[in-house]
């Protein structure tokens, strides 16, 4: 049978079917409806009441837009800690600027809550040309609620260039020596400033110092240092697996360049530590066993090597010490004894010889120590800096093995360039930025170059704590005086 | 509500709306980002304020539908017009709120919201694609369709002209059953149309008596129609009541002609009129089976989308007091 053949049904002939009035009565679908809704209306905030409740000791963990970072983990459940009620905590929201407009207060509306943070992170300005009302709060930058394991100081390039590519425009005195504009390290950025040129004092050859026996290239040095040059207690320091004691010394970088505790930076070189084995500071020609203490001022020097000699006199004439000492005629002075006369007179010259075999001594590394003097005089301070890169990060350890198909030594030169070969103390030692781009910056197409992060935050920080080696509080704040010059 | 082919002439301004709306957001999202933001700017930036804002002004004004179709008699704009709105605004909301979110979950809170969300914008599309097919459907596949929660009256019906028709046809039942079919009430003919059964509700309006439908039956009890009750019966009646819950041979349209073709052939000529109204009757059964269960894929996701709603608009407004309390 086939309903569509028959004549249709017309409206009529159901609609006698319908009982009056069935409007009144709704099907179980809408009714469910309804019920549903309404209980929806009621339920949520009640069983939004209850986790709330139950979950007390979590504070307002519900509330939260994500886990805050591990180092504020303690915190993560006081908002309170970080926020003010009904104030904005970063400086882009849009209540920041209308609030500071309608309800001025002593402190902007963003910047309120950056004293909550100062309290463990105080510090300076960033920069002391900066203009202040250009300073992000604190939130604004260091973005929470990210997740335990987010970084707090992994910051987009435009939060740096937003300043830096332009600069001029973003300081309130005008610099005499302004920063290049910046865009992105692969891109615009300038060469290390601090690598320009060495302004250390110390004359001193990585070539030489790495050369086996320590010989110069000069065609008459005949100097060649072997282990048993040096004394006994130095040997084992600088004998090589396998060496005797007639063998040629050999240094290599590790000799002098140690890493410090956390292996991001080399520990400072020292006299005493480094350079003491075979730059004795004899003061008598020929002798092991006459030596002045390193770092001392010619005055002290001169008491030191005038004691010696006085006691060495006084040793070669023991009869001194039975001779009575006249009393002196007052008022008038009259001559002293031809024996102290001889006495003073032998030691001024003994002192004078070795006043001027120091000043060839400390010749050899300090450049103002000329030996034709007379007299010993103050040199400078040998000025190395300890770090060179002084307004980035750069961590040693990271880079240890940046090339494993060469040997250790190597491995040093492939940043280091021409350390073995150097003979200008002048030489700054440090490839310059283009080295870096070989590993940091976009992978090129065919894989050999970048790869390495290269944002700005890899290498510096806002709030100058670059020089982390020097950096008495790693928790600071709003930056660090290294910043201001 | 029909969007789709013909009908979408009428919503190219709402589309258009949508369209224009979704774009500007869009737009002025990335600008701002672009200009002045080194990430996607989060709800407390300015656009992402402005554009939660918005879609949480839309969403109140969607759950007022609600009420809408509650007070009727109020007659607050047209009803299409508040579903072409709550459509096109509805579809708004998705950019609106994916650029207020900045592209993060965020916590709890949130993460709850924008399930919630998720599961009532899904919900609704569902609906409206289920309302693009499902009355198309229904026109062509049940043209016997009556007002859904008039079903079950108008089968107890249908089940009532049929026991009629039984009962003129075979006559009375022997005493096994005749118990169980006297049970039932029975529309006696009247004297005008003695030849008749009235098929359909007999109903007075005002002084004119409604009497439309009338199947001829014999004037007495057809010889050898006895096979007519028992299979009316143990069949017929059960299906007629059942439907297709039912194992039944009359489930099938195809099986229940043949069904009728076989009982047909058993039969006094006579008795085929009753029998072809009884064939209608079954098929009656069938479509409001049919009507049923599209009615049900049509309306049963307001289960979902109306409860969710209103828990969104609850914690929407505990989200909008939490996010500026600590923004």
């Amino acid at each position: 049978m086939d309903a569509k053949v028959k004549p249709p049904v017309t409206g009529k002939q159901r609609a006698v079917k319908i009982s009056f009035g069935y409007h009144h009565r709704r099907d179980d679908l809408s009714r469910w409806k309804s019920k549903l809704s309404l209980f929806a209306i009621v339920f949520t905030p009640v069983v939004w009441l209850c986790w709330s409740l139950l979950a007390r000791e979590q504070g307002n963990a519900p509330y939260s837009h994500g886990p805050v970072a591990i180092v504020h983990a303690t915190w993560e459940n006081k908002c309170e800690a970080c926020h003010i009620d009904f104030a904005p905590i970063r400086d882009d929201t849009w209540g920041a600027s209308l609030l500071n407009k309608w309800n001025p207060q002593p402190r902007p509306w963003d910047k309120l809550a950056d004293e909550k943070c100062e309290k463990c992170h105080p510090g300076p300005d960033h920069h002391f040309r900066q203009i202040p009302g250009e300073v992000p709060s604190c939130a604004s930058c260091h973005r929470e609620h990210n997740g335990q394991l987010a970084s707090l100081l992994r910051m987009d390039d435009q939060t740096c260039t937003v300043c830096h590519n332009g600069l001029a425009s973003h300081l309130k005195v005008a610099n005499p020596d302004p920063f290049k504009d910046v865009t992105r390290f692969d891109l615009i950025h300038p060469e290390f400033r601090s690598l320009k040129s060495d302004p250390g004092t110390i004359k001193f050859t990585h070539g030489r110092h790495l050369t086996q026996g320590l010989k110069s290239d000069k065609p008459g040095d005949k100097v060649s240092l072997s282990l048993a040059d040096l004394s006994e207690e130095d040997r084992e320091q600088y004998r090589r697996p396998g060496q005797k004691d007639a063998d040629l010394v050999q240094l290599d970088c590790a000799s002098c360049h140690q890493p410090n505790s956390a292996r991001q930076y080399m520990t400072p070189v020292t006299f005493d530590e480094n350079c003491r084995a075979c730059h004795a500071l004899t003061f008598e020609p020929g002798s092991k066993t006459k030596l002045v203490p390193h770092g001392l001022s010619p005055v002290a020097i001169r008491e030191i090597v005038e004691g010696h000699y006085l006691g060495e006199y006084v040793k070669e004439h023991p009869s001194l010490l039975q001779k009575k000492i006249e009393r002196l005629p007052v008022p008038s002075l009259t001559q002293p004894a031809s024996d102290s006369v001889e006495a003073k007179e032998w030691v001024k010259d003994k002192v004078s010889r070795a006043e001027r075999h120091l000043l060839t001594v400390c010749g050899h590394c300090h450049q103002d120590a000329a030996p034709g003097e007379p007299h010993l005089v103050p040199v400078k301070k040998a000025n190395i800096p300890q770090v060179w890169l002084q307004h980035a990060r750069f961590d040693h350890n990271s880079h240890r093995n940046v090339d494993p198909t060469k040997p250790a030594i190597e491995q040093c030169n492939v940043c280091h360039g021409k350390a073995t070969t150097s003979m200008s103390s002048q030489d700054v030692l440090i490839l310059n930025r283009e080295k870096c781009l070989e590993c940091h910056g976009p992978l090129s197409a065919d894989g050999k170059r970048g790869g390495a992060r290269s944002d700005c935050v890899e290498c510096h920080r806002y709030h100058g704590a670059d020089r982390s080696m020097h950096a008495a509080n790693p928790l600071i704040g709003h930056g660090a005086p290294e910043a201001k010059p | 509500m029909l969007i789709l082919r013909k009908h979408f002439a009428m919503h190219r301004k709402w589309f258009a709306t949508f369209l224009a709306g979704t774009a500007a957001a869009v737009f002025g999202y990335f600008f701002w980002a672009h200009q002045y933001s080194t990430r996607w700017p989060g709800g407390s930036s300015p656009p992402g304020l402005i554009l939660g804002i918005l879609g949480g002004a839309i969403i109140v004004f969607e759950c007022l539908l609600w009420p809408r179709r509650m007070l009727r008699s109020w007659r607050w704009g047209s009803a299409r017009l508040w579903m072409k709105a709550h459509i096109w605004f509805g579809l708004l909301t998705v950019p609106l709120i994916l650029l207020h979110s900045g592209f993060v979950w965020g916590g709890w809170l949130s993460t709850i919201l924008a399930a919630l969300f998720a599961m009532v914008i899904a919900s609704g599309i569902f609906g409206l694609v289920m309302q693009q097919i499902l009355p198309r459907k229904m026109l062509t596949d049940t043209p016997l369709e009556t007002i859904y929660s008039q079903i079950e009256n108008a089968m107890r019906m249908a089940i009532a002209d049929a026991q009629s028709l039984v009962l003129a046809t075979c006559g009375l039942p022997k005493e096994s059953a005749a118990a169980s079919v006297q049970s039932q009430p029975i529309e006696t003919p009247d004297d005008r149309n003695a030849d008749r059964v009235v098929i359909g509700a007999s109903r007075q309006v005002e002084l004119i008596p409604g009497q439309l439908l009338r199947t001829p039956v014999p004037q007495v009890p057809v010889a050898n129609s006895e096979v007519l009750r028992q299979k009316f019966v143990s069949t017929i009646q059960p299906f007629l009541e059942g439907g297709l819950r039912l194992k039944s041979p009359l489930k099938d349209r195809r099986s229940s002609a043949e069904f009728f073709r076989q009982l047909r052939a058993v039969l006094d000529p006579e008795a085929h009129p009753v029998l072809e109204a009884i064939e209608d009757c079954c098929e009656q059964r069938r479509q409001f089976d049919l009507q049923t269960r599209l009615h049900w894929w049509l309306h049963s996701w307001l289960w979902i989308h109306l409860p969710l709603s209103m828990a969104l608009l609850v914690l929407m407004f505990v989200h909008a007091y939490v996010a500026l309390k600590y923004w």
